[in-house]
């Protein structure tokens, strides 16, 4: 007997650019496996998804189309990998290549993700950016992000004191 | 574009850091970094500190307390990040007493000011240092001290408590802890002199000062060792029993419970296996003595348990042995549980002393056939604790569930 066909649902990304994708492929987002289970009756008109760009999105889909049919994390792992606060900025080899992009668009993922609900894309972005802080001072990691210091020094060296009895530690 | 990242996100990104020094260099990247990593420093918060007799100078830990006292007088909001607050009780000879009694901590001072204003705190500790030589009576602490110490066990957003090594504890402040989801009774043993639960239904009585509300949590995680001392021991399962009886029912989300079992002790066992039968997968027992039959019975009701350690400390012979096993393994297969992992230790004394009279792993075998026909077994342990050579490890008299077990080709680890 044949294998029932994979159902295909269009996406429409913020600069109208659609996407085709196998349901299973999209319901590594939790956002749009929640939208198709409240869709009683089949609909042709794509799911707008305005938050996300469509060079954004053809990166979320090669990773969810990598990682098709590996569990979803549950809310009980989750919360035991809470429990155990075992933080590992570990990342499989695929994931590393996949997420090797310009600074913007590694950024751009990681909201994407937050949106869409796709923890396991979330970790991977956030593990990298992590790995990336790693080892810098203040002063490397504004300039790596290009982040602006808007403290004033009285309060930058209050900060300081403060933060002087954890260094003790 | 790390700088439009919003705040929940740069939360996830500074988790998964772990060096002090990483968290130092967040906190001083801009204002939306700064709470976030700031509050990873000051995260927990250890008490362990001399009492006043032995610590006639200020150490390093007494000055730590006074300068975070300091701090926060400066920055109240520093004792909002802590999470983890660890109280260390020191016993010292109390020469008029001629006893061992509580006791003062010299920063006293620091630490009840600083305590109240921990309004974040998720976990409390409060650990006697000389947990394994001597138990801590609560009630020689002074009244000071343990009212400031209830009254963090009284907080809403309390997840975890761990007592260790203290006896007499008045367990009855944590019915209001609605958010405690993991209590562990190390060494430990509850109070009874303390007010009574207020049984559901019943109106409250005109006495208030006897009854106090039913606790309304819920526990995922649970520990229990009472202490050595009998009373102590007595007393928490007693009171715990107690608890349950009143209307209360904490037990019915527990997903892991490790319970060391005196004889005395059944009774708590069942009540608690009856309340989380449905939700328990983790379970853990010490069996100091022995098992009732009851105990067993209500094994029947586990129909979540995945993982399962027995260790068997001090029975009078094999054929005890034997019965509380047979007894434990039938009762869990009318479970129908998806038991996937089986250890079965027992002490070597125990194993040697055995090994004269016959096999002691014989009647496992049949015990072990259902789990072997389930298919969901991934993983077995037969062994006994600090037993490393191999001819002296008992896995090799499990003769026909050996053979089973390697011709099932089931399994993903046998450690034998």
């Amino acid at each position: 007997m044949a294998a029932p066909a994979t159902q295909q649902i269009k996406i429409r990304c913020n600069d109208e650019k659609e996407f085709t994708v196998d349901r299973d492929v999209l319901e590594r987002s939790v956002l749009i496996k929640n939208m198709l289970e409240d869709v009683t009756e089949q609909q042709d008109a794509p799911i707008p998804l305005p938050n996300v760009s469509g060079p954004v999105m053809a990166k979320v889909l090669e990773y969810c189309t990598h990682h098709r049919g590996e569990p979803l994390p549950s809310a009980d792992t989750e919360q035991s990998q809470d429990e155990t606060r075992k933080r590992t900025t570990d990342i499989s080899e695929w994931d590393q290549k996949f997420i090797t992009v310009d600074q913007e668009m590694l950024f751009e993922i990681i909201l994407a993700a937050n949106y869409l609900d796709i923890k396991s894309l979330l970790d991977v972005g956030c593990k990298t950016v992590a790995n990336m802080i790693k080892g810098k001072t203040p002063e490397e990691i504004r300039k790596l992000f290009n982040i602006v210091n808007d403290f004033t020094p009285e309060e930058e060296a209050q900060i300081k004191k403060e933060n002087e009895w954890a260094e003790d530690r | 574009m790390a700088s439009q990242l919003p705040d929940d996100l740069i939360d996830l990104i500074i988790n998964n850091l772990s060096y002090k020094r990483d968290f130092l260099s967040c906190s001083l990247v801009n204002r939306s970094w700064f709470p976030h990593a700031q509050s990873r420093l000051f995260m927990a918060f250890h008490c362990s500190h001399h009492v006043t007799n032995s610590c006639p100078t200020p150490s390093s830990c007494t000055n730590k307390i006074k300068k975070l006292e300091e701090i926060v007088r400066k920055s109240p909001h520093i004792a909002h990040y802590v999470r983890t607050l660890r109280i260390f009780l020191h016993l010292r000879w109390d020469e008029t007493a001629g006893s061992y009694t509580p006791g003062t901590f010299c920063t006293w001072e620091s630490v009840s000011f600083l305590v109240p204003q921990m309004t974040s705190l998720r976990e409390i500790q409060i650990i006697n240092t000389q947990t394994y030589t001597r138990i801590l009576d609560w009630s020689g602490v002074p009244q000071q001290q343990a009212d400031v110490l209830l009254d963090c066990i009284r907080r809403p957003s309390l997840c975890l408590f761990r007592l260790e090594g203290i006896s007499n504890f008045p367990i009855n402040p944590l019915s209001e802890a609605r958010s405690l989801v993991s209590l562990a009774l190390h060494n430990a043993g509850v109070s009874l002199r303390t007010p009574q639960f207020q049984p559901s239904g019943v109106e409250e009585a005109d006495d208030s000062a006897t009854t106090t509300p039913v606790p309304s949590f819920s526990l995922q995680k649970f520990f229990f060792q009472g202490a050595d001392e009998a009373a102590g021991r007595i007393n928490a399962a007693r009171l715990m029993t107690c608890l349950i009886n009143s209307g209360a029912s904490p037990f019915t989300h527990l997903r892991r419970l490790t319970f060391s079992l005196r004889r005395s002790e059944n009774l708590f066992l069942v009540s608690v296996l009856n309340q989380s039968g449905a939700s328990l997968k983790d379970l853990v027992l010490d069996i100091i003595d022995t098992i009732s039959q009851e105990a067993c019975v209500v094994m029947q009701n586990l129909t979540s348990l995945e993982n399962l350690t027995i260790t068997f400390n001090n029975l009078p012979n094999s054929n005890a042995f034997r019965n509380d096993m047979t007894k434990i393994l039938y009762f869990l297969s009318k479970a129908d549980c998806p038991l996937r992992k089986i250890h079965l230790i027992l002490k070597p004394e125990l194993y040697s002393q055995f090994q004269i009279n016959n096999d002691p792993w014989g009647d496992v075998d049949n015990g072990m056939s259902y789990w072997i026909d389930k298919r969901t077994l991934g993983q077995v342990y037969i062994g006994c604790v600090g037993l490393h050579h191999v001819s002296q490890t008992p896995g090799m008299f499990l003769h026909k569930s050996l053979e089973r077990v390697a011709a099932s080709g089931i399994l993903n680890t046998l450690l034998l």
